[in-house]
């Protein structure tokens, strides 16, 4: 076992390096490290979406015959993990990471030809529609009905935690085409178009002040029968698919590395002015027990994507562990900032506008973290459940 | 990259596991089944996978003796296998080549010899912390010493430091049993004289020639510390899965299973950070951060698998009826050996500046 980069793959991290020192713009990185939400604003992240594209490396994990760039899981791992370095804006993930590939397994030929592309290209900005209100982590209990009329659907109900709905033209929705049965036998995956009349978004304000999330109204909305993707009443099955998709796919690591440079950015800030809460060695002991699990964890991350010998709970490890890594880079840059960090935005929009009002900011959402994408309790019986089933 | 055993790795590991589970099971004593094992491992030559290939061994990869470390923790046997071959007969293959050398290095391999290594106390702190101040005559406690006749010491000269090579017999040295949470064949060493020159070995550096033996025996014992987490969480299960409380099996309790699944988590946790440490042993810059990580991680996470195996287990749990107190004993001792949490970090920081080292991948980064 070693951890020797092959040439070839130290020559791809050069020329990762290259094509991000020539096409990240300083605005990007500005972008990139003041973003305390899931993921950046469009605003940010499109831009960037756009250079990647044009260099082909938008969708990693998609197969090359459509525009993946065929890598290894080890180079996937190289490139999120110099993107990271870099400050690279994270990318919405909606469309390329989840609903990308169920079209590219339950498509049909002309979805594929329609949908892909601006998926791709990053021209389309895509939502999720899964939770309601009465189904979260039940999300099999969703209610939204979808009844066929014509040559579309007819869509009634509502989806809420949709992030970034405000700004997506596209979202993709779990919705219920029949009542009969066990409830995961009666959903069906559409896409839609967010203009579509009949269909309203409500704003959510975080504990952070900022508006990333909403609830969507759908009131007679019609989705074109074209947009169901699979065969009606399969949905849950595209759903599963993306869970074992996931699996594997590991992309936690460079989130959380970029986590930790912004704490120890947030260090050498707070040094400069004489304001650092905790004791200079106090503070480098908390820094390097951190560092020394985010490489754990970054290790764990690649045992599971490259080696066959991976517990059957592994996505749902990973899960855990990356959102409780995430919480605890949350507290250390409350700790180092202390009072610092308990300013308040005049008008309590969240939204950071300079360094030192992240720490807050992301502690509040980094709260989230052990909730959404399966709720720590969750992956703790699926946990189990694999365990005891041995 | 290669982040798997190939296939040499795993032909060897087969066998010694073999040998291993022949042990594991059957009557007899622990302390029975554990020499018998060690004469297996002797007589059948696999210590030869401990010794690189120029002292006359196999040459073995890191990852293949910490499987098998893992393995004999699964096993809850107590072998010399860590103070007579990491810290003694490799720790020898570093000095300069001689006749007496070479010769120790087999007797200790064959299994004739049983060595173990103290560290003086003004040098750097023994293998279980700090030492008592003032008097070099104070015991100090070493590892395996009970059953030793053979000892290596580091100690310092004005010219530097340096190892010797003592036995039983030589003046001014005297043991004394003094069993531990560890292991029964610990022991007590009292140095009445100060070696100078006596039996001193030469080592090219004799510094790093100690770094390096304490950072492999401090990941062998975080395989070791694998193997046993590994056999607690089993028997966890199992008893969850079969006691019946309420009518019904513990494992119907998500408190239960929580607890379970938290206990499998902190194993994964020491897992990654063990193989981490593994593969970045031949860089002293990665190894101080990678094998600190690995102790440190794999401490924390066996206490959470050795209180939760407890917990789990109900009243029994803190009998002696059960094997459960035995692994709990000895990942108990692992927790403090070769440094607690707190000595870790401080190597750590030590070794690097936190902040430049928190911004490098452990991973992609390397020395150059």
């Amino acid at each position: 076992m070693n951890l020797d980069l092959s040439t070839e793959d130290a020559a791809f991290r050069a020329d990762v390096r290259r094509f991000l020192d020539e096409n990240l713009t300083d605005d990007m990185r500005a972008g990139q490290k003041l973003t305390t939400g899931v993921y950046p604003d469009p605003a940010i992240s499109r831009a960037w979406h756009r250079r990647l594209a044009e260099r082909g490396w938008s969708a990693p994990l998609w197969p090359a015959e459509y525009g993946g760039p065929g890598w290894s899981p080890l180079q996937r791992f190289i490139f999120e993990a110099e993107s990271a370095r870099a400050s690279a804006p994270l990318v919405n993930p909606m469309g390329i990471r989840l609903v990308g590939p169920v079209i590219i397994r339950f498509g049909s030929e002309e979805q594929k030809r329609r949908l892909l592309p601006p998926i791709l290209s990053g021209e389309d900005y895509w939502c999720q529609g899964y939770s309601e209100p009465g189904a979260g982590s039940d999300l099999a209990a969703l209610q939204t009905k979808a009844c066929r009329n014509g040559d579309d659907y007819v869509v009634n109900g509502t989806k809420i935690w949709t992030t970034h709905a405000q700004f997506a033209n596209r979202i993709f929705m779990l919705v219920r085409t029949s009542s009969e049965g066990k409830p995961q036998q009666g959903i069906s995956f559409l896409v839609a178009d967010m203009n579509s009349p009949g269909i309203d978004i409500r704003p959510i304000v975080s504990i952070s002040g900022e508006h990333e999330v909403n609830q969507i109204f759908f009131d007679d909305a019609r989705v074109p029968a074209a947009n169901l993707i699979g065969r009606e009443n399969e949905g849950w099955d595209c759903a599963k698919y993306l869970l074992q998709f996931e699996r594997g796919a590991g992309l936690f690591s460079g989130r959380l590395r970029s986590s930790f440079n912004r704490v120890c950015d947030i260090v050498g800030e707070l040094t400069d002015r004489g304001r650092l809460a905790l004791p200079t060695d106090e503070t480098d002991r908390r820094l390097a027990e951190a560092a020394m699990r985010l490489d754990a964890f970054e290790m764990l991350e690649l045992l599971y994507a490259s080696s066959a010998d991976v517990p059957p709970s592994s996505s749902s490890i990973l899960k855990l562990r990356a959102s409780r890594m995430k919480q605890m880079m949350g507290r250390l840059a409350l700790d180092v900032a202390g009072e610092e960090a308990l300013g308040w935005g005049e008008n309590q929009s969240g939204a950071a506008v300079a360094l030192l009002d992240t720490p807050a900011l992301d502690y509040l959402n980094s709260r989230a973290f052990t909730i959404f994408g399966g709720a720590q309790e969750v992956q703790l019986d699926l946990i189990a459940k694999a365990l005891l089933s041995r | 990259m290669k982040l798997e055993l190939d296939e040499e790795e795993r032909s060897l590991i087969e066998g010694a596991e073999k040998l291993v589970s022949r042990h594991a099971e059957g009557s007899g004593t622990i302390e029975d089944r554990s020499a018998n094992l060690w004469r297996a491992l002797t007589e059948a030559g696999w210590t030869a996978l401990f010794l690189d290939e120029v002292d006359g061994g196999i040459g073995a990869s890191i990852a293949t003796m910490g499987t098998i470390f893992e393995r004999i923790g699964n096993a809850g046997l107590e072998t010399p296998l860590l103070s007579s071959m990491i810290l003694g007969a490799r720790l020898l293959g570093r000095a300069r080549p001689s006749g007496p050398v070479r010769e120790q290095i087999e007797a200790i391999s064959t299994g004739q010899v049983k060595s173990a290594l103290l560290i003086m106390p003004d040098c750097i702190a023994s293998l279980f912390g700090k030492a008592g101040t003032g008097s070099p005559v104070a015991p100090i406690r070493v590892l395996d010493a009970a059953t030793a006749n053979l000892f290596l010491v580091y100690s310092p000269a004005s010219t530097g430091a340096r190892f010797h090579l003592l036995t039983r017999d030589s003046p001014g040295l005297s043991v004394r049993k003094a069993p531990t949470l560890r292991s029964a064949d610990d022991g007590e060493l009292r140095l009445d004289l100060l070696p100078d020159d006596i039996c001193a070995i030469d080592f090219p550096d004799p510094a790093a020639a100690l770094e390096i033996t304490l950072d492999e025996a401090c990941l062998m014992t975080c395989f070791e510390a694998l193997g046993a987490m590994r056999w607690l969480i089993g028997a966890t299960a199992e008893y969850a899965r079969t006691r019946r409380q309420f009518g019904r099996a513990l494992t119907e309790l998500q408190a239960v299973r929580h607890r379970l699944a938290e206990m499998q988590v902190a194993h994964e946790d020491a897992r990654a950070a063990t193989c981490l440490a593994a593969m970045t042993m031949r860089d002293a810059d990665r190894r101080a951060r990678s094998v600190t990580a690995a102790k440190l991680i794999a401490s924390e996470a066996s206490i959470a698998v050795a209180e939760g195996a407890i917990q789990l287990h109900g009243a029994m749990g803190v009998t002696e009826e059960l094997s459960v107190g035995r692994y709990v004993r000895r990942l108990t001792a692992f927790q403090y050996l070769f440094g607690g949490r707190s000595s870790q970090i401080d190597r750590y920081t030590a070794s690097t500046s936190s902040i430049g080292a928190a911004r490098k991948s452990a991973i992609l980064e390397s020395a150059s």
